[in-house]
């Protein structure tokens, strides 16, 4: 079994991975969820706002990459190939969404509540960088931290110019650090 | 909190929160089917087998080739063509050139198509058809009259030509002359096909996004899909990307047009035309609305505008002094900052040296420019806006 994914991860791994998924290996497959598992959440959560949704998602894109493997053809870039096929279905539920409206700040800090793996540390991080960022900034700061893409490539998956990346990416760290100062100052 | 001490938070919190691998994912994947690929090789037969296999194939060869290559002529599509306004359609056309089917891309396109039967066609008739029903429906009107035409075949060539004849078919339908026709070919790419397929447009719509979106970079694409090609044709100023023809002008009669939004600044300014300098305008799309930025200097303060491109009200004033001798000289270019512009991981940047004291606007686009790692020449649709972020000036 091989380790969750840390930012700069060998992509020969998820490669190998690929291709025992692609020849039918259920046993690959669940290395490669344990392995890429935050970063495939953590994109479909910034773009959906919605805890049920994005673990939909999640579930989806294990399933359409079990589809597709056979088709995978390595570029040396797997992660990105894992989660451009996260982000379509991300996009596609957005649209669809009709019922299921992103969380409200309150709703937010009930729904992270009830996961009793996150410190109030934890709880306060998340609910502070899915209001207080704007979808691109919280979306450009994840696939930096939590993926471990460099900004050039992270330009490259969004289609984006470098320098809107940067100056979003680094707006996205002054804003969160600020709201949490601002969260850690006493209440009247 | 460094910025590192941030992310692996971040990073933590994150990986807390992800679900564990659910038992269903993993049955679901044994019930689903993988994608086939063919085998590099394949199966041997026996010999006398191979060999009733190709006397079978040579007849059934012989008999039909004749009347085969006439039915693929006809029925296998040879290019298509995608015609966009805010309907949007696509043609298939056979390798004859005539239309094979027509579909709408959206609501509005399937609805002007409902009139209209275009099987068999020439592309030429059928694109004329269409910008005339178009037209009657009003979705081609005086104050809304650009069109994109988007050709995509399998040769680079013919696909040029067959755009050149429709963009002209195209303006040459038009009532009185007046579209603006926007033209392009499109290269069968997967990644265009999956783009448009997740934004609803057709694949030549969001080829022109991405134009739009590379001159507006702070709009996403999912919010320009809903615009029509009038308002992308004007966002992009005539600053046309490679290989997007433009004929005619995209009209502003849906908007004030610049002079009237000079006026209203001037107006809110207490100034005249023979006060100010440096004046410039752009449109741009914020917050789902068109705004016209409006900048100029007088008696050394810098006013920055922004008007509702259709209601006139401002939405936005900043005014500020004009800093030092040079400000807002565009030959400037004696920036000295060395910032190391590299995006690693541990590049610790955070700006706070370069916003921290007053700074002149020239200044701004100097260090941003700079971090960009883009020459001011190199540099299309500049502009700088004074903000205020939880009452610190940015």
């Amino acid at each position: 079994m091989i380790d969750q994914i840390s930012p700069g991860m060998d992509a020969e791994i998820l490669d190998r991975c690929l291709t025992r998924i692609a020849q039918g290996s259920t046993d690959a497959l669940a290395e490669l969820y344990e392995a890429t598992k935050t970063p495939v959440y953590a994109l479909a959560l910034s773009t959906l706002k919605h805890i049920p949704d994005a673990e939909d998602v999640l579930h989806d894109s294990y399933l359409q990459i079990w589809s597709a493997a056979p088709g995978y053809v390595s570029q040396g870039k797997p992660l990105a190939w894992i989660l451009t096929i996260t982000k379509h279905l991300s996009v596609q539920r957005l649209r669809e969404r009709t019922r299921s409206q992103p969380l409200s700040d309150e709703s937010w800090a009930c729904a992270l509540a009830d996961c009793p793996t996150l410190s109030p540390e934890d709880r306060i991080l998340l609910r502070e960088s899915m209001s207080a960022l704007s979808d691109p900034e919280r979306e450009i700061l994840l696939l930096h931290a939590v993926s471990g893409f460099r900004h050039r490539e992270i330009a490259a998956f969004l289609s984006c110019p470098l320098a809107t990346v940067l100056s979003r990416y680094h707006r996205a760290l002054k804003k969160l650090k600020r709201a949490l100062t601002k969260e850690a100052e006493p209440h009247d | 909190m460094t910025d590192r001490e941030l992310e692996t938070r971040l990073q933590h919190s994150l990986s807390a929160l992800t679900p564990d691998l659910p038992p269903s994912l993993l049955r679901d994947c044994a019930s689903q089917p993988q994608l086939s690929v063919p085998p590099a090789q394949s199966r041997r037969r026996p010999w006398a087998a191979r060999l009733s296999a190709v006397a079978a194939a040579l007849v059934v060869l012989a008999g039909a080739s004749l009347g085969l290559r006439s039915y693929r002529m006809g029925h296998t599509v040879g290019a298509s063509v995608s015609l966009d306004v805010n309907p949007s359609i696509v043609l298939h056309l056979n390798q004859k050139e005539r239309v094979l089917d027509a579909a709408g891309r959206n609501d509005e396109g399937a609805a002007v198509l409902r009139a209209l039967d275009l099987r068999g066609s020439t592309p030429e008739d059928a694109v004329r058809a269409l910008v005339s029903a178009m037209a009657d429906a009003g979705y081609l009107s005086e104050s809304a009259n650009s069109i994109l035409v988007s050709v995509e075949g399998k040769d680079a060539s013919t696909a040029e030509a067959l755009r050149l004849r429709l963009e002209n078919a195209a303006a040459a339908a038009s009532p009185g002359g007046t579209l603006a026709v926007l033209s392009q070919t499109v290269g069968q790419e997967q990644e265009l096909e999956i783009l448009s397929q997740s934004l609803s447009v057709t694949p030549g719509k969001a080829k022109l996004l991405q134009a739009v979106r590379s001159a507006h970079p702070l709009c996403t694409l999912e919010e320009l899909a809903p615009l029509s090609i009038n308002d992308l044709n004007l966002l992009l100023q005539g600053d046309l990307p490679e290989g997007l023809r433009s004929t005619g002008q995209a009209s502003d009669k849906a908007y004030l047009g610049q002079d009237a939004a000079r006026e209203i600044a001037l107006r809110h300014a207490g100034l005249t035309e023979d006060q100010i300098s440096r004046f410039r305008w752009e449109l741009e799309y914020d917050d789902g609305a068109m705004v016209y930025e409006v900048e100029f200097a007088s008696g050394g303060m810098a006013y920055e505008y922004d008007i509702d491109a259709r209601t006139g009200a401002i939405l936005e004033v900043d005014t500020e002094p004009l800093s030092g001798p040079g400000s807002w000289d565009d030959d400037r270019d004696d920036d000295d900052d060395e910032r190391d512009r590299d995006d690693d991981r541990d590049d610790g940047w955070t700006g706070g040296q370069a916003v921290s004291a007053a700074i002149d606007p020239e200044r701004a686009v100097a260090i941003a420019l700079t971090h960009a790692g883009i020459a001011r020449q190199d540099a299309r649709d500049l502009s700088w806006e004074r903000d205020r972020e939880d009452g610190v000036p940015v």
